[in-house]
């Protein structure tokens, strides 16, 4: 079971760069957490999501801010 | 010209991009502001509700793009922070700010220190939202930060620079920028930080909740050219009434009169 | 801290200041007197011809500023001369290498024993003096004094040879809490004609060693000039800019500023200062107006007249009952001084007086048994 944002998420995708395609994730901007490991984009393509194992997601995004 | 680690901006006023009505009126701002440096913050992703894209505009302006911790209540949280932030917007630059109270939003002075020492062991270009404390600025400074970022008054309060005896001292004593975050109400205020000798401004609040932001950005330009111009040119000082006319012991006077 | 960072002085830089050192008028010197933060051309206004007028204002202020930062009080130390060995040749000095004359290192038992004779005199901070002489008076020696004395002396000041930042470290450890250096002259054309012979014939090394003493981490500076080996309008004004880049680097230090005026000693040829004591109580007051923070510091090389005076308004430390020479107080007390003393009341005389002018000595201001940790 994925989980994004500690939320059950019915997305299925063989690796993180997939799943980034289907929630659309802008190019640039975005941090992602997965099971507590920060990962950078450049290993996202190779990066499998198991469906046998739950995993945990922590997408962030730029904001505004001051 | 500012330069903090390194980098020239010809701009000394820089711009927290929060509080503004879209991101549409935030450009403008930016663009009328003539601010090279931009504060963003790094929130979780509602994969329902998917924000607007800030990076690529704000990119396409060509400015420096500075996220910072906001929310981060301790050291520990701010550096997860500063990494997730690293690797979102792919520079080493950062605005650490831990605020864990929510009332007046005021910095920790000890977490953010801790996490500086931390975050410039980590190669971070770290300029710290920081108490007006000339002692913790200086300790700021060694612990490795860029510049530092004293409050003038507390965030969002638009009181202007009530914290200027301790700006004064934390100026002059400052080997890094020391730029005046927070309080700024009016563009006065930032010319006023700029004659005191700060290296720059940040402005979020004044400008973002002004009934007409864009306008209010290009006053703090010219405000902050105004104040770049005067500590250029030197200001004419101004006189204190002359405490020397205090009389001179007698015994002193006798003496004094005696001698070669 | 990386490298240290290096104080600039150079021949033209020194020329050009003592050229302007004689343009400020009067209106400049009003200025500076009614400045908030006088700034350097302030202190060159109160340091010029122009302000000789404004001496009373000038006492009046400087008073007012010492009294402001430092009370009514006056710490009192005295020098403990360890030795009269020196390697360099120095055109004012009877410790000079080329004087004839006794030359004496104390033993460290001996050391103890003027230490006593001081403290039984009620002095507390004591000033460890030693000649240059790096290879019989070096570091190692040094040491060795300071951890004997240090658990019986409340606060030990020295005054030796410029030395590395790991040497002061370790004396730091050791127990010494202060530093005092005398740079005697910005000039480099007058430090090269004044010091002839030996490790202090090089100006940078000594030059550079209050940043040493800072980046060791001890918490107190000594600096001072000699006045009368050059212009002393433009070494004091340097001497000020050179604090004022020291603190701008280690803003934990704080500052004593001696600045003695050359006197006759035994060997030399008659010399004099050509300072005035209206240009000595000018230069003083101007210093303690540009930088109200820093302590200035009075010798026993001035009058008991010029001392009350000093002692009870400007200054903030003084030494008293002062011998100069290795076993002055108690091992040796017939032995050939470093210079000469003007005044030379006793401590406890000079106490006295100041209590009549309202003043009230420090005989220490820290106890050993608190301990001390490094800054």
């Amino acid at each position: 079971m994925l989980y994004i944002n500690q939320q059950k998420s019915e997305l299925q995708a063989a690796t993180l760069a997939e799943l980034a395609e289907r929630l659309a994730l802008p190019p640039q901007g975005v941090a992602l957490v997965l099971d507590r490991q920060l990962l950078p984009r450049a290993l996202w393509a190779q990066t499998p999501l198991s469906t046998a194992q739950d995993h945990h997601i922590e997408i962030f995004q730029l904001v505004a801010g001051g | 010209m500012l330069t903090i680690a390194g980098k020239t901006f010809h701009s000394h006023l820089l711009l927290g991009s929060g509080k503004f009505q879209s991101a549409m009126q935030m450009q403008q701002a930016v663009r009328a502001s003539g601010t090279e440096l931009v504060t963003l913050a790094l929130k979780r992703l509602q994969p329902e509700a998917p924000l607007d894209d800030l990076f690529s505009p704000l990119q396409a302006l060509g400015v420096q793009l500075l996220p910072n911790t906001s929310g981060a209540r301790t050291a520990e949280e701010a550096v997860q922070a500063a990494l997730l932030a690293r690797e979102a917007v792919g520079t080493h630059w950062l605005k650490l700010e831990i605020h864990p109270e929510p009332k007046y939003l005021l910095p920790d002075p000890r977490e953010t220190l801790k996490a500086a020492e931390q975050l410039c062991n980590l190669g971070f270009v770290v300029l710290p939202y920081c108490s007006a404390d000339p002692l913790h600025c200086k300790q700021l400074e060694q612990a490795g930060c860029a510049a530092v970022m004293p409050l003038g008054a507390p965030i969002g309060s638009n009181q202007g620079l009530q914290n200027r005896a301790m700006l004064e001292i934390i100026i002059e004593q400052a080997n890094i920028p020391v730029i005046i975050d927070a309080g700024i109400g009016a563009p006065s205020d930032a010319t006023l930080a700029l004659e005191l000798g700060a290296s720059a401004v940040l402005v979020n609040t004044a400008i973002a909740s002004s009934p007409d932001p864009v306008t209010m950005a290009r006053a703090f330009r010219l405000a902050v050219e105004a104040g770049v111009c005067s500590q250029l040119a030197g200001l004419g000082r101004r006189q204190q009434q002359a405490v020397a006319s205090s009389p001179l012991e007698a015994g002193f006077a006798r003496v004094l009169a005696e001698l070669s | 801290m990386q490298l240290n960072p290096v104080f600039p002085v150079n021949q033209s830089l020194f020329d050009q200041l003592q050229q302007q050192s004689c343009l400020p008028d009067r209106s400049a010197v009003q200025q500076a007197l009614s400045a908030a933060k006088p700034d350097f051309a302030d202190l060159q206004a109160l340091l010029s011809p122009a302000a000789a007028e404004f001496l009373p204002q000038m006492l009046a202020r400087a008073t007012q500023l010492k009294r402001q930062r430092s009370g009514r009080t006056l710490a009192l130390f005295a020098p403990l001369y360890l030795s009269n060995l020196c390697s360099n040749e120095c055109s004012y000095c009877g410790f000079s290498r080329s004087v004839a004359m006794k030359r004496r290192i104390l033993t460290i038992a001996e050391a103890q024993q003027e230490a006593a004779a001081i403290q039984a005199l009620g002095i507390g901070q004591i000033l460890l003096v030693t000649g240059e002489h790096q290879r019989k008076a070096g570091v190692d020696y040094l040491l060795e004094v300071t951890q004997t004395l240090r658990p019986q002396v409340a606060k030990l000041l020295l005054e030796s040879q410029p030395l590395g930042i790991a040497d002061y470290q370790q004396l730091r450890t050791a127990g010494i809490d202060a530093v005092m250096l005398y740079q005697e002259t910005y000039d480099p054309q007058s430090y090269t004609r004044h010091h002839t012979f030996g490790a202090k014939a090089d100006m940078a090394y000594r030059l550079d060693a209050p940043a040493r003493v800072a980046a060791a981490g001890i918490a107190q500076l000594g600096m001072g000039v000699l006045l009368g080996l050059s212009d002393w309008r433009t070494d004091v004004l340097l001497l000020a800019q050179h604090l004022r880049f020291l603190q701008q680097h280690w803003y934990q230090l704080a500052f004593t500023v001696a600045l003695p005026r050359l006197k006759p000693c035994a060997g030399q040829i008659s010399q004099h200062s050509g300072v005035s004591d209206r240009d000595y109580l000018q230069l003083l007051c101007a210093l303690k107006i540009f930088a109200p923070e820093l302590s200035l510091s009075i010798s026993t090389r001035d009058s008991p007249a010029l001392r009350d005076l000093l002692l009870t308004s400007i200054a903030c430390t003084a030494s008293a009952g002062s011998k100069t020479q290795p076993g002055g107080y108690a091992v040796a007390p017939e032995s050939l001084a470093q210079f000469s003393i003007d005044d030379e009341r006793s401590p406890a005389e000079i106490a006295a007086m100041l209590r009549r002018s309202g003043i009230a000595p420090v005989w220490q201001d820290w106890h050993p048994l608190l301990g001390r940790r490094a800054v």
